[in-house]
């Protein structure tokens, strides 16, 4: 099924010159420690929490409504430390996502409502469901598929879970997502 | 629209059941689709998905297919993940519990510990253990002491049965040996004589015993390997009485397991909470997929565990033209004529030529097929690799029809069409292409991609809520450029023909 037109209102989202678009209505902590790579598109009540560490994110990346972007911290004897997040390309941030992995690979689907705890790995081609928890420390590994019920799926080769072109696949979705996340055409015309 | 969710567009695979482009494979050689159904699934690599640690198959057999270092949670089964603690040298009871690293480095930062004599040595050590950080169960829950070193050293929790098991284990295979022995020393003896003089062509030795026991004397390399004795099992009527207190005790249920959990442990399948073990986490598998009728691989994935990539993918969606669903112009009403907006793609290199036909095309080509799949097999090189390695047996495919389930009426197109070739730069271009002629059906033509429009109309007895499945025969060029016989020739071009079902959606009120 080919994907909607999503429209934005211009005064709702800036634009910038890499062909970022962030909403204004986002809180964005610490935005000189957040890095978006070119073609990242930050939906309205996004949350990244910048103050806390380093956040990069790679291009193509879709962080969709309400979602929660904040770095992990580790405790240790004399208090906490917080690390920076990596997060890959072209990787999609479902709406009301809590994440707060240390790294997460490109390629990679994040559900609706999931929560990332702190500091688990997602590597590249991994697919976290909708509304799935994943405890802290987690590591999901290449191809595999968090599901909601707590268990991992999956594997390179099984075509059951993770589509095998799950790389084409991602790419093509977050590309066509971000053609048509489009703004809304002048009323005028 | 999320591409998690499924597609509303599904191809027919040549085993017939239908399948969305991104779940299909097309091995070239057949020149066929495959789905994950019929193909023969194989184990690549094996690697624990915690650790990412490549294991080979000998090594991860012996290891019972559980990774070395890492564990589950017998809780949970969740993975346990390792945490330090301070411990003082001087052995004193274990107070730091509650978190990791609690820094004990001197008796006065500590005031809740008070039975720390201040004369103590100031040295700690780092000692580990296992923590869920999912259940929050640990394995000083129950009773593990804490190790030295964070992964290795966990005992193994051996069952009251292991030696017995050993001991089975050991009779049945040489067991085995046995009757392999007596099979050969059979197939020896009842081979015929070739010649009178084998002592001349004997280039393996084997020979030898065969001259020993012409003289007379026994075979000396011959050791008869005989089974250990066992001791067979007894199966007795005597069970012990259930405790007196099983009646009259509360039950705590927090303190006995579920079947899950037993389950998990299978050798012991404890009972109550505290005799519940950390598990070996077991391996994972990289598939390779191979077609069952040509042997060819469709999918090979790379060797190892952190690699995405693939050394061979024959994925259907970069062979065969594919068709998404844009939206229907009006609302679907039983009986009324409609159309349909559809996309192709064409994923190829050459330009390919489509034709969507109502009926399955003639089967000329289709035999054309047949006698290069069976020069194929019958090739040398296959013989020789494939017969050695075991794997499924190749099988003829049984062809099941897919049902007809199209509940709508198409208007053919006028014509063919032509997708034109992919051409990555063409998508940094901004001109538009000039308008040639175009039949009347192309909406739009891009590139690789061309939009048509499609009327259909849906069945007049079918009620609201009912989905509108469309079906038709999508005929196109392929040209494939591999060549299964030995001499080079150019790429042939193949007709090829999927059958496709679109549900379009489902009747308004």
């Amino acid at each position: 099924m080919e994907i909607a037109d999503t429209y934005y209102s211009k005064d709702e989202y800036v634009e910038t010159a890499s062909g970022n678009k962030v909403s204004r209505h986002t809180v964005l902590c610490g935005s000189q420690n957040i890095v978006l790579n070119g073609k990242v598109i930050v939906q309205s009540g996004a949350i990244i929490r910048g103050d806390l560490a380093n956040v990069r994110a790679g291009r193509y990346c879709v962080i969709s409504k309400n979602s929660v972007i904040r770095p992990p911290y580790k405790q240790f004897s004399k208090g906490i430390a917080f690390f920076p997040m990596h997060i890959g390309d072209h990787v999609f941030i479902g709406e009301g996502a809590v994440v707060s992995a240390a790294t997460i690979g490109s390629f990679v689907y994040i559900g609706k409502n999931a929560i990332i705890g702190r500091r688990c790995t997602l590597k590249d081609c991994c697919v976290i469901e909708d509304g799935a928890v994943l405890p802290p420390e987690t590591n999901v590994s290449s191809y595999m598929r968090y599901t909601a019920k707590g268990t991992i799926e999956g594997g390179q080769g099984n075509p059951y879970f993770v589509p095998a072109a799950m790389q084409d696949e991602m790419v093509n979705y977050t590309k066509s997502f971000y053609e048509h996340f489009v703004r809304t055409p002048a009323p005028a015309s | 629209m999320s591409f998690m969710q499924p597609s509303p567009v599904k191809y027919a695979c040549s085993c017939g059941i239908l399948n969305p482009i991104n779940k299909l494979f097309f091995c070239r050689h057949c020149p066929k689709l495959r789905c994950g159904f019929c193909v023969s699934h194989e184990i690549e690599s094996n690697f624990c998905s915690n650790c990412l640690e490549n294991i080979p198959s000998t090594e991860a057999r012996h290891k019972k297919n559980c990774c070395a270092n890492c564990f589950d949670c017998p809780c949970c089964h969740h993975t346990l993940s390792p945490r330090a603690t301070a411990v003082p040298v001087v052995r004193k009871s274990e107070e730091s519990k509650d978190k990791d690293k609690e820094g004990e480095s001197g008796a006065d930062s500590s005031p809740a510990t008070p039975s720390t004599k201040p004369s103590a040595l100031p040295t700690t050590k780092k000692m580990y253990y296992l923590s869920c950080l999912s259940c929050r169960w640990t394995t000083r829950d129950v009773g593990i002491p804490d190790q030295g070193v964070a992964t290795g050293t966990w005992p193994d929790n051996e069952s009251l049965y292991q030696a017995r098991f050993n001991t089975l284990m050991e009779y049945y295979q040489s067991l085995v040996l046995q009757e392999k022995q007596e099979k050969q020393e059979f197939q020896r003896r009842k081979a015929p004589k070739h010649n009178k003089y084998p002592s001349l062509t004997d280039r393996t030795g084997l020979t030898v015993s065969l001259i020993r026991r012409q003289i007379g004397w026994s075979d000396k390399n011959l050791s008869k390997t005989k089974p250990v004795n066992i001791t067979p099992a007894e199966a007795s009527a005597e069970v012990d009485d259930l405790p007196a207190d099983i009646f009259t005790q509360p039950i705590n249920l927090r303190s006995i397991t579920t079947i899950s959990q037993r389950h998990s442990q299978p050798a012991d399948q404890p009972e109550a909470v505290n005799k519940l073990y950390p598990q070996r986490r077991s391996l994972w598998i990289k598939r390779s997929l191979r077609c069952r009728q040509c042997e060819h691989n469709l999918i090979k994935p790379e060797y190892h565990p952190t690699s995405i990539k693939y050394r061979i993918q024959l994925f259907a969606s970069y062979h065969v033209p594919e068709v998404v669903m844009v939206r229907c112009e009006q609302p679907l009403q039983p009986g009324q004529a409609n159309a349909i907006l559809l996309k192709f793609t064409n994923p190829t290199m050459f330009d390919m030529t489509i034709s969507l036909l109502e009926t399955a095309p003639q089967e000329v080509l289709q035999q054309a097929c047949r006698i290069k799949e069976e020069a194929v097999t019958s090739s040398p090189l296959l013989k020789a690799t494939g017969v050695t390695l075991s794997r499924q047996n190749s099988t003829r495919e049984i062809k099941r029809e897919v049902l007809d389930v199209a509940n709508a009426k198409l208007v053919p197109l006028e014509s063919p069409f032509v997708l034109s070739q992919r051409d990555d730069s063409k998508e940094f271009d901004e001109d538009v292409q000039a308008p040639s002629e175009e039949p009347k059906f192309i909406v739009w033509r891009k590139a690789n991609k061309v939009l048509l429009r499609l009327q259909f109309t849906p069945d007049a007895e079918l009620k609201p809520g009912q989905l509108v499945t469309l079906g038709f025969y999508m005929q196109y060029t392929y040209v494939n450029t591999v060549s299964n016989t030995q001499d080079k020739k150019d790429p042939t071009t193949h007709a090829l023909h999927s059958r496709i079902f679109i549900e379009s959606g489902s009747i308004g009120n």
